[in-house]
């Protein structure tokens, strides 16, 4: 199993009477990438300024446990771009890299270019920012939060305002920085085709409270996890399919089915249809993506409220 | 860490245009100033206003004592009074005031604060490091200041005379910290606030002497119904130290007026701590 990097324990923040984020126990792996997903309001962000040290905790607490030092040491670790970029308009994307690189001891003009580089700024250095397009501001503020090589970083919706283009550079940027340095990478998103291309661990927060927690392969089961058939007689498929200890099982209509079975079942319920006579037309799986996932679980849990 | 943030806000000071701008209009103002002191005759300009001078001059008095431009009130004054009557006008004041409040707020405005996880719990370190660079941009301004005297008696003084002394090293000093307790006081107002605005017309109201009246109202009280000759209540506000608080003052002025600086320096610095730490990074 790997290494818990930080633990939340019932973490809670109000803001007057109203629980922003509410009881919220995690544990992120060290070197995975968490992805956060929920609406807005959800209290990701508030989770995230919380947990980089941004903000205090109303009650309950969070723990660095993978850093030696614990979260002192932490917090000399952490990049982020929470919210707006933090930006000094009258500078110019350069010295704002400068700016952070000497307070984090780390300034070098080559480390700096090659962030800016990175961030697909490399030809806009010396320009000013007041000048920067929304999405240029949001490069440039990943490459702030890049400053110092850090080993955890928090990225709230940090492809909002990019173009396709550089939402794959961000995406393909990230994934590289995680394989390669091991950086741990918590971050939020409301495009979660996007997030499902990079997150390796997913938690989903409603109002305040994580509905669920899961990992990319347990989405991936559950892609697997529904078989529609549709064949001739759907109500004796069904009673053949029991039979042959297939129990969960639902028949939406005269002519289709829903089998729900982790793993690869189609090639063997289809061999056991046919034997029966029953005349299949076709089958295939239904495909829930992330985003499906996020929809049916928030449902569920508001269903269960 | 102290001193990598000390570095980065003098990074960050050294790149303000306003660095650049207020001190070029100091100088030019202060030149002006030190002109109209040192050369500037009003007997001599109403003279020449009437048209009178030589109607003076046959009555005996000298071409130079009526003409506008000649023998000031400053004329005899060495370098370090200059310097004194340069530090007693507002401009100084107000150039600091509009500089700390652009450097200080400037950290609210665009929420730098939340780049810098590292100080978190440590809110200190960015009140040490802003502190400790406008330390050294006011003792640049009065350094500048007294460059801009030594230049101006050197070319509109009778003679050039440094006139320097244990009294104008105090004056150098106690001007110093009144000032500097003028900035923390400024931080303190920034901090609280969480805005340049709000520091700036703190400021600028200070510079251009909004407690004059009440304060003068006071003293005026203190005097006439209490008989108090040698106190006045300008010893007790930083910004009017600097403003009233001359190289002869008497040594119990000296005292209390140091004094008092350094209380105010202490608190007001105390309390932007306090007050920062007490409040989230990103805000």
């Amino acid at each position: 199993m790997s290494e818990i990097l930080v633990e939340t324990r019932n973490l809670t923040k109000a803001f007057g009477k109203r629980n922003a984020v509410e009881n919220v126990n995690i544990k992120i792996k060290k070197g995975s990438i968490y992805g956060l997903i929920g609406k807005n309001g959800a209290g990701k962000t508030t989770l995230m300024r919380m947990m980089s040290g941004m903000c205090r905790p109303t009650s309950g607490s969070y723990e660095y446990v993978g850093c030696p030092g614990g979260n002192a040491e932490a917090y000399g670790r952490i990049g982020s771009l929470i919210e707006i970029p933090a930006l000094m308009p009258q500078l110019t994307a350069y010295d704002n890299l400068k700016l952070k690189s000497i307070a984090y001891d780390c300034f070098n003009d080559g480390t700096v270019k090659e962030l800016l580089r990175i961030v697909g700024l490399g030809g806009a250095g010396d320009k000013i920012v007041r000048r920067f397009s929304l999405g240029m501001k949001q490069r440039l503020g990943i490459a702030m939060a890049l400053v110092g090589d850090p080993d955890i970083l928090y990225l709230d919706e940090p492809i909002n305002g990019l173009d396709p283009e550089g939402i794959a550079e961000i995406r393909d940027m990230l994934t590289k920085v995680n394989r390669e340095k091991g950086t741990t990478i918590i971050i939020s998103s409301h495009i979660l085709a996007e997030l499902a291309k990079v997150a390796t661990e997913f938690a989903i927060i409603d109002s305040g409270r994580i509905v669920d927690e899961f990992s990319v392969d347990r989405l991936e089961s559950k892609r697997k996890g529904k078989l529609i058939v549709k064949c001739a007689d759907a109500l004796r498929a069904k009673e053949v399919l029991f039979t042959s200890g297939h129990t969960d099982i639902e028949l939406a209509d005269g002519n289709t089915l829903y089998v729900y079975e982790e793993g690869d079942p189609g090639p063997v319920i289809n061999m056991e249809i046919c034997k029966a006579g029953i005349l299949v037309y076709s089958f295939e799986y239904e495909s829930t993506d992330l985003e499906q996932y996020y929809l049916d679980t928030v449902k569920d849990s508001f269903r269960e409220a | 860490m102290t001193v990598n943030f000390i570095r980065m806000e003098f990074f960050r000071l050294t790149k303000m245009k306003a660095l650049i701008v207020l001190p070029i209009i100091l100088v030019v103002i202060m030149f002006v100033q030190t002109f109209f002191l040192l050369r500037f005759n009003p007997e001599g300009a109403l003279v020449s206003a009437l048209g009178l001078e030589s109607v003076a001059t046959q009555l005996g008095g000298s071409s130079e004592n009526y003409s506008m431009f000649g023998k000031g009130e400053g004329y005899n004054y060495t370098v370090a009074q200059t310097f004194e009557s340069n530090v007693h006008g507002t401009l100084i004041i107000l150039m600091i005031a509009i500089m700390a409040a652009l450097f200080l707020g400037s950290d609210y405005a665009t929420h730098n604060m939340k780049n810098y996880p590292i100080i978190n719990g440590r809110r200190w370190v960015k009140i040490v490091s802003q502190m400790a660079v406008l330390a050294v941009f006011v003792l640049a301004v009065f350094i500048l200041t007294w460059i801009v005297s030594f230049i101006s008696n050197m070319i509109w003084a009778r003679s050039l005379r440094l006139g320097l002394s244990l009294k104008s090293l105090r004056f150098f000093v106690r001007s110093y910290l009144a000032a500097m307790a003028f900035v923390s006081t400024l931080c303190l107002l920034v901090t609280l606030t969480k805005s340049r605005a709000g520091g700036m017309v703190f400021g600028i109201l200070i510079a251009i002497g909004i407690l004059n009246i009440p304060i003068n109202i006071f003293d005026f009280l203190l005097e006439h119904k209490y008989h108090w000759k040698d106190f006045s209540l300008n010893y007790l506000f930083p910004a009017r130290i600097l403003e009233k608080v001359g190289m002869d003052a008497s040594g119990k002025v000296v005292i209390l007026t140091t004094f008092c600086a350094i209380i105010y320096l202490i608190l007001t610095f105390a309390g932007s701590i306090l007050l920062s730490s007490k409040r989230d990074l990103d805000t």
